[in-house]
């Protein structure tokens, strides 16, 4: 499914937290953020450059909130 | 983009989600929305990697015709509002820092979504204004016109209540939801959104795949149609259950305790599912509420109301500092307790 996604969408994510067990959930956010920050399918956290991708790609942004 | 200082002009949503997804293009016009809930325990039900690739197919279909198909899009831009970023809030300013503590704890210097929601109720609470009904009841679910979707696809009916409004405007299981309000659907979110911006008393047109043919229909909104919102699952509920319920978490009685409780049918009858144990949440704790007791009065009221609509009374009919008088029975007796609202 990402592979599909990188090849249709810009993908954009803003990463926004929910309330859980505070050390898993910053450990969680922590990894998540490494993981993302080195796949080349996802701008992480920055809308602008996601949108200034998807310009010059004239691709459509899928901006995730989770 | 933190979401400490999420641009609320462009972004927004069920600020309930703990997922959600725009769809657009990069002049920031918007194709869509994806990402549903209606319970705390349950997440994901209503959502589904099927239906999300249903969506994201449907997008990209929008994507291939903008902008020729701009006006359609016109629905499902975001309204003006006040209040542009979560610092703009009251109760926010000065306490949501721009960048994140990731070397820290990350967790805690997060605003989350439902903060904004939780922060614009409190404008409300803390000036003794009425609060919009669209505030108050954000999001409608479909079923509050007797609409179920599918999760496992975009938009297709999976049931129609019957004599609901849904049923009046002809929908039938089956049907694929085209377009609600003028707008491209292309998920249930889509079908929220314009549910979130009807008015009171409305009319909505909607188009519908049904077979190998297409269907025109009318959903008519009638004043009252909104506040049968279940609005109790939501996380902003918790804010609201510390300002009305002193944090206390009822549940609707079932026929034997009502029958044990000595209470009728169309009289209140909720049972304290859970007391508060810290801070402002344990106002109930404090006021003698134990688990167990069957609220049968609030504030003189004595019609049966579910606990959302027992949260909205609250928010909307106690002032801070008052303290309402909440009869209980416990162990087949009956008590008058006194309940402090608070800010």
């Amino acid at each position: 499914m990402r592979l599909i996604i990188a090849a249709s969408f810009v993908v954009a994510t803003l990463m926004v937290t929910q309330t859980q067990a505070q050390n898993a959930r910053d450990q969680a956010v922590r990894k998540d953020r490494e993981q993302l920050s080195n796949d080349q399918s996802w701008v992480y956290d920055d809308l602008d450059k996601a949108l200034e991708v998807a310009a010059k790609s004239k691709r459509p942004l899928m901006v995730v909130f989770r | 983009m933190k979401a400490n200082d999420i641009d609320l002009t462009l972004f927004q949503f069920d600020y309930d989600l703990t997922f959600a997804v725009f769809f657009m293009n990069a002049d920031k016009t918007i194709y869509g929305r994806y990402g549903t809930r209606s319970s705390v325990e349950e997440a994901t039900r209503d959502m589904s990697i099927g239906g999300l690739a249903e969506s994201m197919a449907a997008a990209l279909k929008i994507h291939e015709d903008y902008p020729a198909n701009q006006s359609s899009l016109a629905g499902k831009q975001p309204v003006p509002v006040e209040y542009k970023t979560p610092n703009d809030f009251p109760s926010l300013r000065g306490k949501v820092s721009e960048s994140l503590d990731y070397d820290g704890a990350v967790t805690r210097s997060c605003v989350h979504c439902h903060q904004v929601r939780d922060a614009h109720r409190e404008v409300y609470r803390d000036s003794g204004k009425p609060i919009p009904d669209r505030l108050m009841f954000p999001n409608p679910l479909p079923d509050v016109i007797g609409l179920q979707l599918d999760a496992q696809t975009r938009a297709t009916v999976s049931h129609v209540d019957e004599e609901s409004i849904a049923e009046k405007a002809g929908f039938r299981s089956g049907d694929e939801l085209l377009q609600l309000d003028g707008q491209p659907i292309i998920s249930l979110a889509d079908v929220q959104w314009v549910l979130h911006n009807a008015e009171e008393s409305d009319s909505l047109s909607a188009e519908v795949r049904r077979g190998t043919g297409r269907v025109s229909l009318e959903i008519e909104l009638r004043e009252g149609w909104r506040q049968k919102s279940d609005i109790s699952w939501r996380v902003s509920s918790w804010p609201l259950r510390r300002m009305g319920t002193g944090g206390l978490k009822f549940t609707s009685a079932t026929p034997k305790q009502r029958r044990e409780a000595g209470v009728g049918a169309g009289e209140m009858a909720l049972v304290v599912e859970h007391v508060g144990q810290y801070g402002a949440h344990a106002a109930g704790k404090r006021a003698g509420f134990e688990k167990g007791d069957v609220v049968v009065s609030f504030d003189g009221k004595t019609n049966d109301m579910s606990t959302s609509q027992l949260l909205v009374y609250a928010f909307r009919n106690t002032k801070v500092g008052e303290r309402i008088a909440v009869e209980i029975v416990r162990d087949g007796n009956r008590q008058t307790l006194s309940l402090p609202m608070q800010k």
